[in-house]
């Protein structure tokens, strides 16, 4: 064995030309030009310049042997089992060492994921959500539909409170806010004959209350402000948006994962949005607070409202006041609300209708 | 190096020239050929690479980085001393597997979704649909297994001379399927019978060049060891049932748990603490049954190997139950405990297993063989990928 300097130095290798799984030994000589490959019965080495050298593993300074390839020679292949070798060859043709490879092969690609994701981070410092503007592609028939068939799932076996009374007093309360709107879409308002305390607003204008929320209401503003709130959901587009986003969400992640482990990806998925962001609860609140300013309701209703809830939900773990768990930050936005100037305000709804809708869904309540 | 071949061909004394098997010319040189492992170099290093860069590539690299092992990993396996290479690149990869997620994934995904928000969680449609779902899956792992092997073998060289896997995925995909069913309606007795087939589809097809490896196994030997297999696989079953039914018993009569009745909530720490029991007496079993089936697999994998020729050359398999058991151990402990970023070198220790393990007796007229056309895939492993069945 001699010394990588030694121009003179021959190293044992194996040669194959590609066309047959035969090998022949060979002797091979590193030369100013290239490797140098003398086969046995042959006159002229065959020469592989350093700059068309290529291999099969990236080489370290571990490597212990390499399998040479030259664009030279396609399909032929050199073996040879030499540290001194492969430290020689790989100070000549630097484009065999490990530093050099898999990341220039991963490279463009890498750079155009890079683009995606500083787009995405972009958009999200603009404010411009993806899941939004998807959204308001949708047409409305298709978010009415979408909707009908969440409240149809949600109802299940509950029935819908429809007493004539209380049917035309939450009308005339829908209509009040809805000519605040500049909307050209009508909102449409259910009440289920459920204990739950919560409201929801589900895709194509469309809202949900509970039998619950009305009785735990003190007065028909906070009523009003309740459903100020889930309209302002319903104008910002989150049921749908929300949607959009956990189909998104779910494709990004199997994309992520490389495929695997797709069902559980999706479960936690869908619980973690079931609920909205604490800016889409803001964008809400700021949408109910115009809207009852315009319709000329007093936000105290609110205001009230959220105030109770936060104290419940300070004196009980989890409480069956199910509308803190979709709306976490009760206090903080009592507090905003609060802060706001006074308007000049009347009633949300005139005693008698009050009572009407507080038996909409019969004596019971 | 045994050069003695006793399979087919007289003793090959002295190198000269053997008598020669089928058409070809008389002066070619029948090679013995021999197996063996040199560990590949750095390999802690690339694992912490790739797991880096797949972190901050949001998982992208994780192609690239997939493609860095199996270089190495071939590498280290040396069929007379020389290496084998992996021509396989990152970008088939990546491209097989947006293709897939795009033409198949994505739109289940989607439909599935739609109809569960049009028809309600619980309408027939939305189980009709999930049960094609699982249906067509089922089916497509077949396809997915034979082609990613057809891939893995074209992308492999040595000498510079290809790889290849014939034969349909379709309609090896078929008999998966069907035989799959047999499994089920046999209460898991066709399974030998089934993996012998299966295995059968596969090596047969395998070529080297334009050399075809042959496979002529039946199941009838692994039948003896499959029934230990499945009687202690009942008694695993029975034993863990009988433990738990034993030990509620036991809690109860002595005040120490009592069952939930209807209208008074369970013992939150009572049934947390019998969860875990049963969790544990699950486990073992699983253990216990893991380690007759590594047996099982041994005797296997060693029967598939002794039926496996190539020209003059055939396998002789020497897995052991105690060897396999302890290498799936330790590669599942390695893999997880790190979360994954030991992962190619578990790969890298499966391989060794396989390529130490596997003698190759006999020779092959290696001069003769000539070079196989390209193969025309042009994407990597998409459905494997999806479907998490591939191997390396």
């Amino acid at each position: 064995m001699s010394m990588p300097s030694d121009p003179d130095a021959v190293f044992p290798g194996r040669f194959s030309d590609g066309k047959t799984a035969g090998s022949v030994a060979s002797e091979v000589r590193l030369t100013p030009r290239g490797v140098a490959v003398s086969l046995p019965g042959t006159g002229e080495p065959l020469m592989w310049p350093f700059a068309a050298l290529g291999v099969a593993t990236p080489l370290t300074s571990k490597s212990a042997d390499v399998l040479l390839t030259s664009s030279f020679m396609p399909g032929a292949t050199l073996f040879v089992a030499d540290r001194d070798f492969v430290r020689s060859v790989v100070t000549r043709a630097p484009q065999l060492s490990a530093a050099s490879f898999g990341w220039q092969a991963a490279r463009p690609w890498m750079i155009a994921a890079a683009i995606v994701l500083l787009a995405l981070a972009a958009s999200w410092a603009v404010n411009f959500s993806p899941a939004k503007a998807v959204a308001r592609m949708m047409p409305d028939r298709l978010r009415t539909t979408i909707g009908e068939k969440v409240i149809v799932g949600m109802v299940g076996t509950r029935r819908e409170c429809r007493e004539e009374a209380g049917r035309a007093a939450l009308d005339r309360l829908v209509a009040r806010l809805q000519s605040a709107t500049s909307a050209a879409s009508r909102f449409n308002v259910r009440v289920l004959d459920w204990s739950l305390v919560n409201a929801f607003a589900v895709p194509g204008e469309q809202i949900v209350l509970t039998r619950g929320i009305i009785a735990q209401a003190k007065s028909a503003d906070e009523v009003a402000g309740v459903l100020a709130h889930e309209m302002g959901h319903g104008l910002e587009l989150h049921p749908e948006s929300s949607l959009v986003r956990i189909i998104g969400l779910s494709a990004a992640f199997e994309l992520m994962m490389g495929g695997g482990g797709g069902t559980l990806a999706n479960v936690g998925l869908l619980i973690t949005q079931l609920s909205y962001t604490r800016s889409a609860e803001r964008e809400a609140d700021a949408r109910a607070l115009l809207l009852l300013q315009q319709a000329g309701i007093s936000a105290a209703g609110l205001a009230a409202f959220f105030e109770r809830a936060g104290e419940t939900e300070k004196k009980i773990g989890a409480p069956d006041f199910n509308v803190l768990r979709t709306h976490p930050q009760s206090r903080e936005r009592a507090e905003a609300i609060a802060a706001r100037p006074t308007y000049p305000a009347t009633p949300a709804m005139s005693p008698d209708d009050w009572r009407a809708l507080r038996s909409i869904c019969g004596a019971k309540s | 190096v045994p050069s003695d071949n006793i399979y087919v061909q007289p003793p090959n004394i002295g190198g000269t020239a053997p008598p020669v098997q089928g058409a070809g010319p008389p002066t070619a040189e029948h090679e013995p050929l021999h197996l063996s492992w040199s560990s590949p170099p750095s390999m802690i290093a690339l694992c912490i690479k790739n797991f880096l860069l797949k972190i901050v590539t949001l998982g992208i690299y994780g192609f690239w980085g997939k493609t860095e092992v199996r270089r190495r990993i071939w590498s280290a396996a040396r069929l007379n001393g020389e290496p084998l290479q992996y021509t396989g690149t990152g970008k088939e990869l990546f491209l097989g597997f947006l293709i897939v997620f795009g033409v198949f994934f994505l739109p289940i995904l989607l439909v599935g979704m739609a109809l569960g928000v049009m028809a309600g969680p619980k309408s027939p449609l939305l189980g009709a649909f999930q049960f094609v779902i699982y249906v067509v899956s089922f089916f497509l792992i077949g396809v997915a297994i034979h082609r990613a092997q057809r891939y893995r073998l074209s992308r492999t060289n040595w000498r510079g001379i290809r790889g290849g896997l014939d034969g349909n995925s379709w309609s090896y995909a078929w008999t998966h399927f069907w035989t799959g069913l047999m499994i089920i309606l046999s209460l898991g007795w066709a399974s030998p019978w089934r993996s012998t087939k299966l295995q059968g589809l596969i090596s047969n097809g395998m070529r080297f060049g334009d050399r075809p490896f042959r496979f002529a196994a039946t199941s009838g030997p692994l039948y003896k060891p499959f029934a230990v297999l499945w009687l202690c696989g009942l008694a695993i079953i029975v034993l863990i049932g009988l433990t738990i039914q034993g030990l509620v018993t036991y809690l109860w009569m002595n005040g120490l748990v009592q069952l939930p009745r209807a209208g008074r909530p369970p013992n939150a720490y009572q049934m947390m603490l019998l969860g875990l029991a049963f969790y544990g007496i699950m486990i073992l079993g699983f253990l216990a049954y893991g380690v007759v089936s590594a047996w099982y697999r041994a005797k296997m994998m060693n029967h598939f190997a002794a039926h496996t020729t190539f020209e003059n050359a055939r396998f002789i398999g020497n897995a052991t139950g105690r060897s396999l058991i302890w290498l799936t151990i330790t590669n599942a402990l390695m893999t997880t405990l790190t979360l994954g970023l030991l992962a190619p070198v578990a790969q890298a220790r499966s391989a060794r297993y396989l390529v130490q393990r596997l003698t190759i007796d006999g020779s092959a007229p290696l001069a003769e063989i000539a070079q196989r056309a390209h193969d025309d895939l042009k994407r990597g492993e998409g459905l494997a990928q999806v479907f998490d069945v591939d191997a390396f």
